[in-house]
């Protein structure tokens, strides 16, 4: 064979080409031993974080405090740690500390040994113990005794309100607080006093509710929690169908009939709290931290909080947003340290609530902040929990939210939902993802 | 054999069999140079194209679970069985059948329309044609956000039909018995309205086909009908629909294709909903394979898809062979 000026023989060259393959597959397949900087640390967090947190703060700051270390700041793929977790998987080390991550992504992680706990790091700073955090979010990511993550903010459910638009329709009370409503009817009842008809021309202008039915799984276990104080049944199956869950479906597709419940957040996951602060909605139902975010445009104390109507007051669904730190990071000592020094610093989560009302797990962060909400919240999230950890916890969601959607279009009737989502969960995998862990 | 005779190859190839052997290979031998010049490609095109397809061909016939391994076997036809009795595989079928009615006669009816438009209006018509192949350089995903048109408070349809056009909005309301300010991607038929409606915010590309197809046709057979006396109709049946045959079956293909692969739409608008209503087949796949990351199952639907796209586009290229 000649090219460019080369002979070779075909077996010469079969055999070249054949050693070039393998040892390119060899290079491609081998699991890389990564020695462990001191010098650079790679920090992820998901997108909108950045938004919303000092991440950029902490990288200065910690730079500061450590002369000739590097903080490359990243942003994880997507919305979620999904594609991390497939990237994990196949061996690539994409961070060193990663910022974001449910309970859900930590149980995912842990489950095929991707994460290092922080019991050992924990024992030596009484900073990071269980009393020193809202321990409903500490918990969360403590699976089989082992602390896989640490929270830094959580979030739970409930109702945000405008307290102006309340008191106009009197539904405050001689404090200037919110009546909190306590069971479904009246928070409709609530919903019909709030809308308004602003130019009189017989159609509502200003819809007195919303329910965010994007995070439609967390609306229906903030619910049932709301309703019997737990998500799961005797036989650890997960309560679905139960009288306050139709009871609130069916209020809701009636006061939508009537203008006063809003069903935007059916294919924009942001109406809600847009309209809320543009002044059309009057109270919304989704995660809290929207109470405090609107209140940048609204005004400071502008709106309040009510918790998810039901006899118990308070529970609701929650999540947590956690720190981890992945088996295959560079640098684990300085992540563990950047994470201690500035995640869990007052600053950090601090800056977060006070501004976008995300409630700080560490309980050091808000220390002076007197408003009673962020009280409430605290108490609040210790009754809440968590969505179910199961493994097809993707199609559960969608199955829900579908369900909900195909109700309120009038497509199906209330029988016809319960029994298809029911159908529905029939054919998925809910076995606890927490029994993948034991194998790990 | 009287194939063979007919392959201009195998006439100069020698008639026993061991000798064919040799010519072969001595055949081979000698484009080694070819082979090395074209391995890039080939090397490309297998590790990119054929290996995924293959390895996607035999993950459909498992229970492949990207996150929860363990169990993963071969289960024969199981995966494909299970996608048709799937109700959303059925509905994001359905729908996508139903979109593609609407989007395809409308989106060529609508590039022919504006081809000959932009024909016969000279220089203008170049800037016509520039303009309109604007939108097909713009991503789809960025063109989607369009679906703030639809949007209920801040949307430009609700604030057109309420602020301009109240009287037409008032007969709307009448007819159809529904309020305005509407969620139009909040209902399920209203959703797949928005959705044909935005597609045809690609329509450039047709346009361009069909312009380059109108360029093709001798104008004295314009002028000759001229003078016979046909009319502007006349001269569409008999000469330019004629003429642009081979452009509209091209057209019609493409079209369909993209129909049945839509995605990138109804994802961003609406994210498959109100319900069901808006899901299409490719991000029924999409979310099996990386929400759920089921992807023996995801790969046996794609596979399903596979063969409907090509059935289709088999049918009409029957079709136009036909003709």
């Amino acid at each position: 064979m000649a090219v460019a000026g080369l002979t070779l023989s075909r077996r010469r060259f079969l055999l070249g080409a054949a050693s070039v393959g393998v040892a390119f597959s060899g290079l491609s397949c081998s699991r890389q031993e990564h020695v462990q900087r001191k010098d650079k640390v790679r920090v992820m967090a998901l997108p909108w974080m950045f938004g919303k947190y000092p991440i950029r703060e902490a990288k200065e700051r910690f730079e500061k405090r450590h002369p000739g270390v590097e903080v490359e700041l990243l942003k994880s793929p997507g919305e979620s740690c999904q594609k991390l977790l497939v990237a994990m998987l196949s061996g690539r080390s994409d961070c060193d500390v990663l910022l974001g991550a449910n309970e859900t992504d930590v149980i995912n992680f842990a489950a095929r040994d991707l994460l290092l706990p922080w019991d050992d790091f924990i024992a030596s700073n009484p900073k990071l113990m269980r009393d020193r955090f809202v321990s409903t979010f500490f918990d969360m990511v403590n699976f089989g005794g082992i602390q896989y993550a640490l929270p830094v903010s959580g979030e739970l459910i409930c109702l945000s309100v405008n307290k102006k638009m309340a008191r106009d329709a009197g539904l405050l009370n001689d404090n200037g607080r919110i009546r909190f409503a306590k069971t479904w009817s009246e928070t409709f009842d609530y919903a019909k006093r709030l809308s308004v008809d602003l130019n009189g021309d017989g159609k509502v202008d200003r819809y007195g509710f919303a329910i965010n039915w994007s995070f439609g799984e967390h609306i229906f276990f903030a619910t049932v929690n709301a309703a019997e104080g737990r998500v799961r049944g005797a036989n650890n199956e997960i309560l679905i169908d139960v009288p306050a869950l139709r009871e609130m479906m069916a209020l809701s597709r009636e006061a939508a009939s009537k203008g006063h419940l809003n069903l935007g957040c059916l294919t924009d996951r942001n109406s809600d709290r847009n309209d809320m602060k543009a002044g059309l909605a009057a109270m919304i139902m989704t995660h809290h931290s929207r109470w405090r975010e609107v209140q940048e445009v609204l005004g400071d104390g502008a709106t309040t909080v009510m918790p998810v109507p039901g006899p118990h007051t308070g529970s609701s669904c929650a999540f947590s947003l956690n720190v981890l730190i992945p088996r295959n990071s560079h640098a684990i000592e300085l992540g563990r340290k950047f994470a201690e020094e500035e995640m869990f610093a007052p600053y950090f989560s601090g800056y977060a609530f006070t501004k976008y009302g995300k409630l700080p797990c560490h309980r050091s962060a808000i220390e002076n902040d007197a408003s009673e909400e962020y009280h409430w919240l605290q108490e609040w999230a210790d009754r809440s929990t968590h969505r179910p950890l199961v493994r097809d916890i993707a199609q559960l969601i969608d199955s829900i939210e579908r369900s909900q959607a195909r109700y309120l279009a009038n497509e199906i009737d209330l029988d016809a939902m319960f029994s298809g989502l029911k159908a529905d969960m029939s054919l998925l995998d809910l076995r606890d993802i927490r029994e993948d862990l034991k194998k790990a | 054999m009287k194939s063979h005779a007919a392959s201009p190859a195998l006439q100069i190839a020698p008639a026993s069999a061991k000798n064919r052997r040799a010519y072969w290979l001595e055949q081979i031998r000698g484009s080694y140079a070819a082979y090395f010049f074209s391995m890039p490609a080939i090397v490309l095109m297998t590790v990119f194209m054929i290996y995924p397809l293959l390895w996607a061909f035999w993950l459909s016939f498992t229970n492949y679970h990207l996150i929860h391994e363990q169990g993963t076997g071969f289960v024969g036809i199981n995966n494909y069985t299970a996608a048709l009795q799937d109700s959303t595989f059925k509905t994001g079928l359905w729908n996508t059948l139903v979109f593609t009615l609407f989007h395809v006669p409308i989106s060529i009816g609508l590039a022919l329309l504006l081809a000959a438009l932009i024909q016969s209006a000279g220089k203008f018509g170049k800037l016509c044609q520039m303009l309109l192949f604007i939108p097909v350089l713009i991503p789809e995903a960025m063109s989607a956000v369009v679906f703030w048109l639809f949007a209920e408070r801040v949307g430009l349809a609700n604030h057109l039909m309420l602020e301009k056009f109240g009287f037409i909005t008032h007969g709307i309301e009448q007819i159809f018995g529904f309020e305005i300010p509407q969620n139009w991607l909040g209902r399920p038929g209203w959703a797949m309205a928005a959705i044909v409606l935005t597609s045809y915010w690609g329509i450039g590309t047709n346009v361009i086909l069909f312009s380059a197809g109108f360029a093709g046709i001798p104008k004295d057979l314009y002028e000759a009908a001229a003078v016979d006396g046909a009319g502007p109709w006349s001269r569409f049946k008999a000469i330019t629909f004629p003429c642009l045959r081979h452009t509209t079956a091209v057209v019609s293909i493409l079209a369909i294709i993209h129909s049945l692969k839509i995605f990138s739409l109804p994802y961003i608008m609406t994210n498959g909903g109100p319900g069901t209503s808006t899901t299409f087949l490719y991000q029924w796949i999409f979310q099996n394979a990386f929400m759920y990351f089921k992807l023996g199952y995801a790969c046996a639907m794609a596979f399903l898809l596979a063969l409907v796209v090509l059935a289709v586009a088999g049918l009409q290229l029957a079709v136009s062979k036909k003709d």
